[in-house]
């Protein structure tokens, strides 16, 4: 294991919304000027799933237009870019480049971050994880009425980023306590989030999804439970967002736009990973990757689901 | 009878069953809720969007429809109006699965918000066995409260809290010590009593027997068949059912008898604990059981506490469904979801919720006051959250706990004073109706259950105005007889309801049996008009409320529009009971199955 960094979030919040309100109160007079005419730009609309909503409503003030919901293989009609996963895109969809990129991490409620730190050696990592799952958290260190270690993750036959943790957590093997320690799942890695601050520690003490999505609930949890601690699987399977459209007046601007350099350096702050090269400005929580496994070619995306539906 | 006897029988498929069994599918009615009429009020033009919606948010969610509307929302150039109505979770899942009528008195919804989402699963469930598909799919939670035990605060205390975890299986040790709470020093508060609800009408009373089988097993998922019908989980949730006072279709009867006994003087005698959503401590805590918002309340002397049960619990979740059935047209669709959106993303909106006690919906929204200790509550628990059963295993759960549960020993007196023959409605007498309502009632008893029958008007035995046509006995030996004597009575003479109320309290009394729910049901369509002192009240409530220990609970039922409404509360409050009106004749049906309920 190496890359990983625990991150306290405090400091982090802080980083996230004003850089956001930063982005969204900027005008193009300021400075950020992406590189298409805000003018054409204007008349066509971003699309993004719940997870990327955040970021994308910084891009689009940026960008000068509005944001819709796009969920996963529908067609988000004429005049739109979306930002997705490039498995979730409707086929009548023209698949542009890379946006946008963001890593399986491991979120953990910070009381139970503590134990684990303690018992898997000083990091929290996969394979410790894999054998506590389930266990009962007096038996790893931790109080007796916190029950058993609850793992929370994405639904793998539903998002890309629940294949992508999926393949994170089981891609060498289902850890054997995975029946009775996966307790959390949603539809997304957007919803798991959402879930896991909702119900707290009663549903989930660790939850392992996109960096982004963790990201974007950073600065709620404190008043939902407690503070999250993210660390960094290593190898870890990457997320990546591509753009698409069917076409329309003013997207190739906004593609354009979304793509240039300007916004590419920002994407940090709002939790995002650019398209190439490092991140900056990112919040004080995250921290340093693994490296990016490979994206499972279709037998091992088949072997990932079987072993899925095996567990469910 | 849902025995094991005809439980097989009747079942015809695991979530029909669960739709018998289960809360509301005879659960309290549709009912409008604003308007001057009760009916909501759409401007002209307009297309109306139903909701329909479970009691606990009527309110709330009224309010904030009509904050909706204000903003003329319009969606391809039509004009659209949110409106709410009061569907009870069970009733609402019933009519989902089974096809909402067009010409009752809620339309059919394009918004469901039931209490769970248990309810959305059972629906879409049903319908695939039909072969139909699931309509329950996309949803939002609009908020949250967990299932916690309401206990007196100096209680709590005796057991530890707040710093003791406690749970069911202290409660079972409780409620089976002989001294009661003596073992806890406290030998004046006399035996641990439960207030429960029953898990066939109430979402809470159905939590609340979730989480009694699983601190049974230990488990926190995955519950199973074989774990039901365990004879260690048997015993364990038998042994928690014994402390029960009674039963009973809504948590409010508990929290309101709790508050009348504080107010008077004797904040510990009528219950130790009741399973309750922790949102309903809140309005309690503030003098207001019914949450009606009403304000110059007196608070309870003695607070109620919440125990987040240490082997877990469950949540309400009050998922939004937008749902996917036929009626439901695109705009109607689009509006819905704008009005999901409008209640819940809006941090400042869902702010809201918390002034109504519930966790909010929003994650960006903090749990915050009136969730706090200063109302006795812990934002930071539950520890553990139960895993929802498998369809086919909380429909054995909840027949399992049809076997477990405590017995009952009840006499049914009704009245058949002569204005009993008088015109119910749809061509039958009012005594025609309540006769058809009692024999339905027989099927919610067990076999175990002893259950007596009796009438009253006037001279029926002599100078008695009542007469024992069935003394109370198991009912599997007593039902052929009841159902024969009901079918033979006729009305005729005058209300001698005092004399014989306490003649049956006194035979129940006589024959009290601490292992059961010692009871009489009062059915009456009128008020006392026997010959003097036989109508004085007073001397009643004294007798009835004479005994602390032995108490026999009474459960009028108030029948027709000439009923009595103050005395029979009266005899209701003096037993710390529930009064039960079925002002409308037609109803009684319905209303006797809530009585009987109790049970």
């Amino acid at each position: 294991m190496r890359n990983w960094r625990p991150a306290l979030i405090a400091a982090a919040v802080g980083g996230i919304i004003l850089l956001t309100g930063y982005l969204i109160e900027r005008t193009p007079d300021e400075g950020v000027t992406p590189s298409t005419n805000a003018d054409s730009s204007s008349e066509a609309v971003l699309a993004c799933p719940a997870t990327l909503r955040p970021a994308c409503n910084a891009l689009a003030a940026e960008l000068g237009t509005t944001v819709r919901s796009f969920q996963a293989g529908r067609d988000p009609g004429p005049g739109t870019v979306v930002i997705a996963p490039a498995a979730d895109l409707p086929a009548n969809l023209e698949i542009g480049e890379v946006a946008a990129r963001s890593p399986i991490a491991i979120a953990v409620w910070q009381d139970r971050e503590g134990v684990l730190k303690t018992h898997c050696g000083g990091t929290v990592h996969l394979t410790c994880l894999s054998f506590a799952y389930g266990e009962a958290w007096r038996d790893l260190g931790g109080l007796e009425s916190w029950g058993s270690l609850k793992l929370g993750l994405a639904d793998p036959t539903v998002s890309e980023a629940g294949l992508a943790a999926w393949q994170a957590v089981a891609g060498s093997a289902v850890p054997p306590g995975l029946g009775v320690g996966l307790r959390l799942i949603s539809e997304d890695d957007a919803g798991l989030m959402a879930d896991l601050l909702l119900f707290g520690t009663a549903r989930a003490d660790v939850v392992v999804t996109t960096e982004v999505a963790i990201a974007g609930q950073l600065e709620n949890a404190p008043g939902r439970g407690g503070r999250l601690v993210v660390w960094y699987p290593d190898p870890a399977p990457w997320v990546t967002y591509v753009v698409g459209t069917s076409g329309g007046k003013g997207t190739d601007d906004l593609m354009a736009g979304i793509l240039s350099g300007n916004l590419q350096s920002r994407l940090g702050a709002l939790g995002l990973r650019p398209a190439r090269g490092e991140a900056t400005e990112l919040p004080e929580a995250l921290g340093v990757p693994g490296v990016a496994l490979p994206a499972p070619d279709e037998s091992e995306r088949a072997a990932l689901l079987d072993a899925w539906n095996g567990l469910r | 009878m849902r025995s094991a006897k005809r439980g097989s029988v009747q079942r015809i498929g695991v979530v029909l069953v669960l739709c018998l069994l289960v809360s509301g599918c005879v659960e309290g009615s549709v009912s409008t809720t604003s308007g001057d009429d009760g009916t909501p009020t759409v401007p002209a033009g307009c297309r109306e969007v139903p909701a329909a919606v479970s009691s606990e948010k009527v309110t709330l969610l009224t309010d904030l429809a009509e904050a909706f509307n204000a903003t003329d929302p319009t969606f391809d150039g039509q004009c659209v109006a949110i409106t709410i109505y009061r569907v009870a979770s069970g009733r609402a899942a019933k009519l989902l699965a089974e096809g909402w009528p067009t010409d009752g008195s809620a339309p059919p919804p394009a918004l469901w918000s039931p209490a769970s989402s248990a309810w959305g699963a059972l629906v879409n469930h049903r319908l695939e066995l039909a072969g139909n598909d699931p309509i329950a799919n996309d949803s939002q939670r609009i908020m949250l409260t967990p299932l916690v035990l309401a206990m007196p605060k100096p209680m709590a205390e005796a057991l530890g809290w707040p710093e003791a975890d406690i749970g069911w299986s202290d409660i079972l040790a409780l409620a089976q010590d002989p001294e009661g709470w003596g073992a806890f020093g406290h030998p004046e508060w006399g035996p641990f009593r439960l207030g429960k609800t029953n898990p066939n009408f109430s979402t809470s009373g159905l939590s609340a027997t979730i989480a009694t089988f699983y601190a049974a097993t230990g488990k926190t998922a995955g519950l199973t068949l074989d774990d039901v019908g365990s004879a260690s989980v048997g015993a364990f949730v038998r042994g928690v059912e014994s402390a029960t006072v009674h039963y009973g279709d809504t948590t409010l009867t508990f929290l309101d008898n709790m508050l009348k006994e504080d107010l008077a003087g004797r904040p510990l005698s009528y219950a130790s604990a009741a399973a309750v959503e922790e949102v309903s401590i809140i309005a309690y805590n503030r003098g207001d059981p019914a949450d009606t918002g009403a304000e110059d309340l007196t608070p309870p002397t003695v607070p109620l506490v919440a125990i987040y049960p240490k082997e877990g619990t469950v949540f309400s979740d009050n998922p939004a469904f937008v749902l996917d059935a036929p009626w439901v047209d695109e705009i109607s669709r689009q509006a819905a979801e704008a009005f999901r959106s409008f209640v819940v993303d809006d941090p400042e909106i869902q702010a809201r919720v918390l002034e109504f006690g519930f966790r909010p919906g929003n994650p960006a929204v903090a749990v915050s006051d009136p969730i706090s200790p200063a109302n006795g509550l812990n934002p930071s628990q539950p520890e553990t959250e139960l895993q929802m059963p498998e369809p086919a295993v909380l429909a054995a759960l909840v027949d399992g706990w049809e076997t477990y549960r405590k017995t009952a020993r009840v006499i049914m007196v009704i009245d058949v004073s002569g204005s009993m023959g008088d015109l119910g409605g749809e061509g039958f007498s009012k005594l025609d109706l309540a006769k058809q309502a009692v024999a339905a009632s027989l099927d919610q008893f067990k076999p175990e259950d002893e259950v007596g029958l009796w009438v009253f008007s006037t001279n029926l035995d002599g100078d008695r105005d009542y007469l024992e046509l069935v003394p109370p006995a198991p009912l599997q030996q007593t039902e052929s007889q009841i159902r024969q004597s009901v079918d033979g009575l006729i009305a005729d003479g005058g209300t001698g309801l005092y004399d014989s109320t306490q003649a049956a309290v006194q035979t129940v009394r006589d024959g009290f049996d601490q292992t059961k729910i010692n009871a009489v049901i009062l059915l009456t369509d009128g008020k006392c008009d026997d010959d003097p002192p036989g109508c004085e009240l007073d001397p009643l409530l004294r007798f009835l409320s004479s005994s602390e220990r032995d108490v026999v609970r009474v459960f009028p039922v108030a029948y027709g529009a000439d009923a009595n409404i103050p005395e029979l509360q009266a005899i209701a409050d003096a037993t710390s009971a529930r009064l039960y009106k079925a002002t409308d004749p037609l109803t009684i049906e319905e209303v006797f199955e809530q009585v009987v309920s109790n049970f």
